[in-house]
């Protein structure tokens, strides 16, 4: 059983690859708005190092926002392209939830991203698979506020242009093993997209 | 039929995107057996112009739906398909972006050979679909984002020997008819209304050298100033006639460099090219111009203005047998040259 795990929701790209639900291998760096050129070539790459054939994937796990708009679309294009001519299950996540601490039980996350004009993408996700608060665009007045009332909350995501004192806060440094096992964890049958012709990005601005 | 035989078939898969047309088409040794196109045009009348972002977020979601219709109308499997041949510029970037992830999505399963195409290479050659061209060739290639003159000596050689020096001509027609009220695309309303109307309104004739170069920002800028004025001095614009007016010289601006490059230059052949080549005044006036001349001019269906796939397809056989592929790390252009076709 091999899965292609992708996402290009924000600055990084992400490529892992996964053989009966075990992480075996990934790519993950920064390419701001580079990832049309590189992430098709990893995806090369990564099946290279690891003898896939590019045909035998079984399942893929996206992420579909919100997030940047053009990176949002480079791994969706892919993941919708090899789902349909393969006809294989694709399933796709909140680009927000994968960011949680999955690590233990009932612990919830503040995820975070920058949404640009001083707005962030926020959405509060129990390691229970609960959601607390749907991902929305709030102002960064009010997440941090939102932070400072729930200090018991981790927060997570690339949060410096919050510009905040990590030591004071509930800082989780994610690590990307730890985000694509998140991506694992969170593959369930409600994630699974049910018409692959129709997949689209939620963007959540218009 | 052998598998031996079966192999020597030119199988393209195109696809398009660089403006508001999603397109998938597949040719079977230049026949077209498949040229499926979503059109988001409804969409950006809404806003009288293609928005870039609602554009790019259109093509993710219609392609898939493009490629299956274009796989079972041709029959062809990708198994069986040569090579995928791509726009890769010039267009909007966002909108190039989705395309570009199918072709290479596709091309790295399959194992398929990658070809990147030049659009307006692609309005040029969908004229063969007419009849072969014929060389040297002279290509107007007039759509909503470039007005060039291409002199071709022979099959893929383009050099572009005039141009607009500011807006594209779609781009003034699109411009001056929002501002006489008309729906988006504004070519097409022009032209209609421009049959019903007589040249009754003073317009500057846009650029007086002796360059093979047009403009067309002088001449959008004249029409706006003027329907102002009008409208401050209480008159009623005659729109009809406001469009005879402007299409008249609009178009004398592009056919007389288009007849000075036929004597600058060697040329057998005119063919229009792009979205402004449907305008059927520049179609019979080109005709008229060089009827009983030595010059023959191939005039594209009325399908090949619009952006397709086919026409990507038919650049894509002309590159396939040249053996110019590129790899999976290749990248859109939005602003690529013509000239620069096999530079990527």
């Amino acid at each position: 059983m091999i899965t292609l795990l992708l996402d290009s929701s924000n600055k990084l790209l992400v490529v892992g690859l996964a053989k009966d639900n075990k992480i075996i291998d990934y790519i993950i760096y920064e390419a701001w708005q580079r990832q049309s050129e590189y992430m098709i070539n990893e995806i090369n790459n990564i099946f290279t190092r690891n003898n896939v054939d590019p045909k035998n994937v079984n399942e893929i796990i996206v992420t579909k926002g919100p997030g940047s708009y053009t990176g949002l679309r480079i791994a969706l294009t892919i993941a919708k392209i090899y789902g349909y001519i393969l006809n294989i299950p694709v399933y796709t996540l909140s680009s927000l939830e994968i960011l949680i601490d999955s690590k233990e039980e009932d612990i919830n996350t503040i995820c975070l991203m920058n949404a640009r004009s001083s707005r962030s993408y926020i959405g509060i996700y129990s390691s229970n698979k609960v959601t607390l608060l749907e991902d929305k665009v709030l102002t960064n007045e009010e997440v941090i506020q939102l932070i400072n009332d729930n200090k018991i909350y981790k927060v997570s995501g690339d949060i410096s242009y919050l510009k905040l004192d990590l030591d004071k806060i509930n800082y989780l440094n994610l690590s990307s093993l730890d985000l694509l096992n998140n991506m694992l964890y969170l593959k369930d049958e409600k994630n699974k997209v049910s018409n692959i012709l129709t997949l689209k990005a939620i963007y959540l601005k218009d | 039929m052998s598998n031996m035989e079966q192999n020597k078939d030119l199988i393209i898969l195109g696809i398009e995107s660089s403006c508001d047309e999603t397109a998938i088409a597949i040719t079977i040794n230049g026949e077209l057996k498949a040229n499926v196109i979503s059109s988001q045009i409804d969409v950006h009348q809404k806003y009288g112009g293609v928005m870039p972002e609602i554009a790019s977020r259109l093509h993710l979601e219609n392609i898939a739906v493009v490629l299956d219709e274009a796989l079972k109308k041709s029959g062809v499997t990708m198994e069986e398909v040569s090579a995928i041949a791509f726009t890769r510029g010039p267009g909007l970037i966002g909108a190039l972006h989705v395309g570009l992830q199918a072709a290479k999505t596709l091309a790295l399963i399959y194992k398929k050979p990658l070809i990147p195409v030049h659009h307006l290479a692609g309005h040029i050659y969908a004229n063969e679909f007419i009849e072969p061209l014929l060389f040297p060739c002279l290509a107007v290639v007039v759509s909503g984002g470039n007005t060039e003159l291409v002199y071709m000596k022979e099959h893929l050689s383009f050099e572009i020997i005039g141009e607009t020096i500011d807006d594209a001509i779609g781009e003034s027609y699109d411009k001056v008819a929002r501002v006489l009220g008309l729906p988006y695309p504004g070519g097409v309303a022009i032209d209609k209304l421009a049959k019903e109307g007589e040249h009754t309104y003073k317009l500057p004739e846009p650029l007086k050298d002796n360059s093979l170069n047009v403009s067309y920002s002088g001449l959008k800028t004249a029409v706006i100033n003027l329907v102002n004025k009008e409208k401050m001095l209480g008159h009623e614009i005659n729109v009809p006639n406001m469009a005879k007016s402007f299409q008249d010289v609009a178009i004398k601006e592009i056919i007389d460099r288009v007849i000075r490059a036929s004597k600058m230059y060697d040329v057998k052949e005119i063919v229009l090219a792009g979205g402004v080549s449907a305008n059927s005044y520049l179609r019979s006036e080109i005709v008229k111009e060089f009827e009983n001349t030595p010059i023959k001019v191939v005039i594209p269906p009325l399908w090949a203005t619009t952006d397709n796939a086919a026409m990507i397809c038919k650049v894509g056989e002309y590159l396939y047998k040249k053996g110019l592929f590129t790899d999976l790390s290749i990248g859109v252009d939005p602003s690529w040259k013509i000239e620069d076709y096999d530079k990527f």
